[in-house]
């Protein structure tokens, strides 16, 4: 019982969904970049479970995490390799 | 006094075993309650219940304290007249509570138990003779009773026509004279047994009295599945138990089905043919009324008004961390035991502490014994298999209980309630997520109330997670494990297969664990898990790849000689028709052809002849087989356990807290 | 008060409405209908709700109260004092519960009296037609391709009569 609204999981991956279909209308060369971005959108989504109850600001916050780490990640490298 | 069996009949008659079976009868007469918002428009109403149902005012208690009233002695009936005639105004209690239950629980009673005994112990001696019937046939057709074997002192095949079959039978029960009998299919059978007997003018000797309680077959809403009950003919004074159908007796044995009887207040009768859901708020039941408090006839009273976010937010299930799919070495199971009940309890989450959180809620004080039970039997099988059955229907009663607590129907159950378990159980899993990462540890997936961990000591994080929740743990080691992959290969959740430290393979979600695999394809999984649980590292896992593959091509080269029998798919149907064409409505349309009565809930066992066609037979009468639809799910099967063997995707090692991999951890 | 729930359907406040649209019909006016966000709206359902996911609500005057069972249903309707009060039907909602049709239906007209109740479904069952039965003004719109929503699944759920007409039909009832 409960469980009135669908699962967060549930609705990330209808936005997931959406963001398919959308990428399918890119150009060629930016397909590929849809594609990610829809694995990316689902990625996090369990852990944005925790704190957000918006499929959509979950999507948006699985997005933005990756985007952050691949920024952040060749400073990374950069300073492992520093005495 | 040990009672065996009970029932209401004018009276509430108790058989108690004490040497001999004897039924002892009690006069009981108990009233309802009623409570009027305001009686002032129904003053000749209550006049005609204190003239005709001897009413009279009186004070009574909810679990969220007195109510002023009336008690009327009266039925149902009345109690729905009063319903309608007020409107629905009217609140009515323990009109439906089940009267030798009631009885029972007002004198402190209860059965399969010695006064001196607690309810709450593990242990339970019994002292009843057995006899044990087994009819040779298949019960759902229509079959006579030519071939059965009996087993009491010693075992007996009667065997010939009918009328001598069954007079035979009849007299071995009469002068053997059992307290309890076994019987696969009971509820399928006695209505036919029955027929017979009268056909030949013989007299069926199962009930003390001669006379016999019908439980009618019907298909019921549970836990989101549709549930079918046989039609079933109880006998007086006697525990008759459909070894086949019955949860309880499959689960916990004879023991199990004499110790839900002596929590929930029921006869064996019963707790043998019902649900852990119904035991558990029938255990709810008696507890209330032996502490004087009344039961609510219906569910009335809503949830409070909410805000659109404030619901959102509330309206969400347990914790759940993904795994990234790969096979893992060293990893460790934690699981909180009794995890949702042991928050109500912790939590003191009940009906009226919702708004009174000072209170000593009703259902965590309930609870609680019944958890002290379950944490003790959970430690006593580890020593003596014995308490393992008595462990899992508490473990089944606890938790049900929990998807009880929303339940539309439960007695005592708020939605509030369940959203506190299940908000509090997100928080538990991710301090205890917090805490593993602090200690260096990697959490590889997560789902509501158990964490899969790389790291060690294993043991200094279970004695952390254990004092800072105040929550009980278990820990399982894997040598290795499995995580699979969803279709769009993200982590599934709740699919894996892995080693366990002693060797043997723990399996979910794959066609070996699956209801519904056939034999044939669930014998390859096992075969080939075999195979890989004799590797103890990931390294040898990857060597025995050409074994295992070997058990899949010879499973492929095989599967068209193979029986038809082990190609049977078993199905618990949820309805009986179906807005596409597919399968299992086939199976059903089949089914049904033949004469074969289904409804929600039943199960079906059937092959697939001509998938393209949709052609089915039941299993019972298949021959041949569709060799391409079992060789699609052969080798979806095979896919499981392929995946360990994948080198494109490389098993992740633990990433620690400074985010530099590390190969092992000590 | 009057609202425009859609083209053509106005509703007044002091009636009960029983409307049959499609799901996206219902959500884009309650996502976005200005006057059904200045009003006290009380949205009830049953536990599983279509709408409720598609609703983007945050403000203030959108309440939600849930019945899980018939019984709760009649006391939720029975309570409400909202301006609007908005049911979803829950065609399961009277399985083993048919007595409650009667009262419930009673409730949302007694409650109809002052407010704007409004009586949802996405297509018609035999429990919908027996609740509207005391409703004063019973609409049906359909999508703008013809289409109807396919029904909801039930443990039984029942079609009544035939195929319904496509055009936009008001049924004024007295």
């Amino acid at each position: 019982m409960g469980r009135s609204f669908t699962s967060i999981r549930q609705g990330v991956k209808s936005t997931a969904d959406h963001w398919a279909r959308s990428s399918r209308a890119l150009k060629k060369e930016d397909q590929p970049y849809g594609e990610k971005l829809v694995k990316l959108a689902k990625k996090h989504s369990s852990e944005a479970f925790y704190g957000c109850d918006d499929p959509l600001e979950a999507a948006v916050f699985s997005v933005l995490i990756e985007m952050i780490k691949k920024q952040e990640q060749p400073e990374q490298e950069k300073n492992d390799v520093d005495p | 006094m040990w009672i065996l069996d009970s029932a209401y009949r004018g009276g509430v008659d108790l058989w108690v075993r004490d040497g001999a079976v004897t039924k002892i009868r009690h006069d009981y007469d108990p009233p309802f309650y009623l409570y009027l918002p305001d009686p002032h428009p129904h003053h000749d109403m209550i006049g005609t219940l204190e003239s005709e149902y001897h009413a009279g005012e009186c004070t009574f208690t909810t679990i969220f304290g007195e109510l002023s009233g009336y008690r009327v002695f009266a039925g149902r009936s009345v109690a729905e007249a009063i319903e309608q005639q007020t409107n629905y105004e009217a609140q009515l209690f323990n009109v439906d509570v089940r009267i030798d239950q009631r009885f029972m629980a007002e004198h402190g009673i209860f059965p399969c138990g010695a006064e001196h005994e607690s309810r709450f112990s593990p242990d339970i001696s019994y002292n009843l003779r057995r006899f044990e019937i087994s009819i040779r046939g298949n019960p759902s057709l229509s079959a006579a009773f030519t071939d059965i074997d009996v087993t009491h002192e010693r075992c007996e095949r009667l065997h010939g026509r009918e009328r001598n079959v069954l007079a035979d039978l009849f007299s071995l029960v009469t002068a053997c004279d059992p307290d309890v009998i076994l019987m696969p299919d009971a509820d399928t059978w006695m209505p036919k047994l029955q027929k017979q007997a009268r056909a030949h003018g013989l007299e069926m000797p199962f009930s003390r009295t001669g006379k016999y309680r019908r439980m009618d077959a019907r298909s019921y809403w549970s836990y989101g599945r549709v549930e079918h009950k046989e039609s079933a003919l109880i006998p007086d004074g006697r525990i008759l138990i459909d070894t086949e159908k019955s949860f309880v007796y499959r689960e916990g044995g004879l023991a199990g089905v004499l110790m839900a009887a002596r929590l929930s207040g029921l006869p064996p009768n019963l707790t043998s043919r019902f649900t852990p859901g119904t035991l558990i708020s029938s255990y709810e039941v008696y507890e209330a009324v032996r502490r004087g408090i009344v039961v609510p006839f219906r569910k009335s009273d809503a949830e409070k008004v909410r805000r659109f976010a404030e619901l959102r937010a509330a309206d969400r299930g347990g914790m759940m961390f993904q795994p990234a799919p790969g096979i893992y070495g060293d990893v460790d199971e934690i699981d909180f035991t009794s995890l949702y009940p042991s928050i109500i309890v912790q939590a003191n989450l009940s009906p009226e502490t919702i708004e009174h959180p000072e209170r000593q809620g009703f259902l965590p004080a309930v609870l609680d014994p019944l958890l002290g039970l379950r944490i003790r039997t959970k430690q006593l099988k580890k020593s003596d298999p014995r308490y393992a059955g008595i462990d899992s229907i508490l473990k089944w009663m606890l938790v049900t209980c929990f998807g009880y607590t929303g339940y539309k129907n439960a007695k005592f159950g708020r939605i509030e309630v369940h959203e506190g378990i299940t908000g509090r159980s997100r928080d538990i899993l991710m301090r205890t997520k917090d805490i593993a990462e602090a200690m260096g540890f990697c959490v590889l997936h997560g789902i509501v109330d158990c964490l899969w961990v790389q790291g060690s000591p294993i043991e200094a994080l279970k004695a952390h997670i254990e004092q800072t929740t105040r929550l009980l743990t278990e820990i399982e080691h894997f040598d290795w494990i499995v995580f699979l992959p969803q279709n769009d290969g993200s982590g599934a959740y709740n699919r894996y297969y892995g080693r366990l430290s002693d060797g043997s393979v723990k399996v979910r979600g794959i066609a070996a664990r699956r209801h519904d695999t056939p034999e044939y394809i669930r014998a390859m999984q096992r075969d080939m898990l075999t195979v890989m649980a004799s590797t103890a590292t990931i390294a040898d896992v990857g060597k025995a790849k050409d074994l295992v593959k070997a058990i899949y091509r010879h499973a492929v080269q095989n599967l068209p000689y193979a029986h038809a029998q082990d190609l049977a798919i078993n199905r618990r149907i949820s309805r009986l028709t179906y807005t596409h064409r597919c399968i299992e409505g086939a199976a059903v349309k089949e089914y049904q052809k033949r004469g074969v009565a289904v409804a929600p809930g039943a199960k079906i066992s059937y092959v697939v002849r001509d998938a393209r066609k949709y052609a089915i037979d039941p299993a019972w009468s298949a021959g041949s087989f569709d060799v391409r639809y079992y060789r699609e799910l052969l080798d979806k099967a095979w896919g499981e356990i392929s995946y360990a063997f994948m080198s494109e995707k490389p098993s992740l090692n633990c990433v620690g807290r400074d985010n530099r991999s590390i190969n092992t951890i000590h | 008060m009057r609202i425009e729930l859609s083209k053509g359907i106005t509703l007044q406040s002091g009636t009960f409405n029983a409307v049959i649209a499609p799901e996206k019909v219902i959500v884009a006016a309650i996502n976005s209908h200005a006057d059904l966000q200045r009003f006290l709206f009380l949205f009830v359902c049953g536990n599983y709700s279509r709408l409720l996911s598609g609703i983007n609500r945050t403000s203030g005057n959108f309440e939600i109260r849930r019945a899980f069972t018939a019984h709760q249903l009649f006391t939720i309707v029975k309570e409400a004092s909202h301006t609007i009060v908005f049911v979803e039907h829950d065609p399961t909602m009277f399985d083993g519960a048919e007595k409650m049709i009667i009262p419930v239906s009673g409730a949302l007209k007694d409650v109809g009296r002052e407010a704007l109740v409004i009586l949802y479904t996405p297509s018609m069952d035999r429990p919908f037609s027996a609740l509207m039965r005391s409703a004063d003004r019973v609409f049906q719109i359909t999508a703008p391709d013809g289409s109807m929503d396919r029904p909801q699944r039930s443990a039984r759920s029942y079609r009544i009569g035939g195929p319904l007409p496509p055009a936009q039909t008001t049924l004024e009832v007295s």
